[in-house]
């Protein structure tokens, strides 16, 4: 993922006011292992290398009623709600000379509610990856 | 990393001076444990070198109304790290009403009445110790 790339197209659009407040804008990059990057053409930097696990999230989140105020002034007290609902989950369990499990999870909307509403659900997305069911 | 909080940094002044108006949650994280080794022969800094754990986190969070207390936000983060067994890694982002229910607190009647029994049961304080809970009971 191009991640500097993005951060830059969000920010221009974060700048610019051009991200509407009806949608929630979710960038993640997640890397477990080894990367080698070597660019001999690339004076300013020529070798890069990243050992481990690395995990990175932007994210716009509206209000629920955020949408509303650009139709005119609201009053002070108004009520703007909680942001849109969104799970992100990642486990990974990684062994030098055993098996590697990786599980992901994304949800919005409903979906994360829901998700957050089921007990089970919160378990097998908070507890240790040896732990869960199949 | 250091770009990416940089660029991070400039996003949230951008919004917080130029957009005003936005009404919403502005989340940037950032976790790396391990080795990382960048060369720049022509940086200031040739050779930097990050072993360990590095986590950094931005985030605009704006109040539901005034005087009200922040919007939900939820991070979570569990390393367990060792040589001789297996890693585990946990991490988890929830926001809004998903967060709210993950910590216990019911569901904004208004958004969905479905939800509030479920919610409002006493399975919310099990989840609030499946969350909490989860580094102690990794073997």
């Amino acid at each position: 993922m191009r991640w500097k790339a993005a951060v830059l197209v969000m920010s221009l659009a974060a700048g610019c006011c051009a991200i509407p407040h009806d949608r929630l804008l979710f960038l993640e990059e997640s890397h477990v292992g080894l990367i080698v990057k070597v660019s001999p053409s690339d004076a300013a930097a020529p070798a890069d290398v990243d050992f481990g696990y690395r995990r990175s999230i932007l994210t716009l989140t509206p209000q629920k009623n955020a949408d509303l105020d650009t139709s005119a002034a609201q009053p002070k007290d108004y009520d703007y709600g909680e942001p849109l609902s969104v799970i992100s989950a990642f486990r990974a369990k990684v062994g030098w000379f055993s098996n590697t499990e990786v599980h992901t999870y994304f949800a919005t909307g409903r979906a994360a509610t829901n998700t957050a509403s089921d007990e089970d659900a919160i378990k097998q997305l908070m507890a240790p990856t040896g732990e869960t069911k199949p | 990393m250091r770009n990416i909080i940089r660029a991070i940094g400039v996003m949230g002044l951008l919004l917080v001076v130029g957009c005003a108006k936005y009404h919403g949650v502005l989340f940037a994280e950032h976790t790396h444990f391990g080795v990382q080794i960048k060369l720049s022969p022509t940086d200031d800094k040739p050779v930097d070198v990050n072993m360990g754990y590095d986590r950094g986190i931005f985030t605009v969070v704006p109040r539901t109304t005034q005087g009200a207390e922040a919007s939900s936000v939820l991070s979570k983060t569990d390393l367990k790290v060792s040589f001789k067994e297996q890693g585990e890694v946990n991490n988890v982002f929830a926001a809004g009403d998903a967060a709210r229910v993950i910590t216990g607190a019911p569901p904004k009647e208004e958004v969905d009445k479905t939800l509030a029994p479920a919610a409002a049961s006493t399975g919310a304080a099990k989840r609030m110790k499946a969350l909490f809970d989860a580094p102690k009971e990794m073997k």
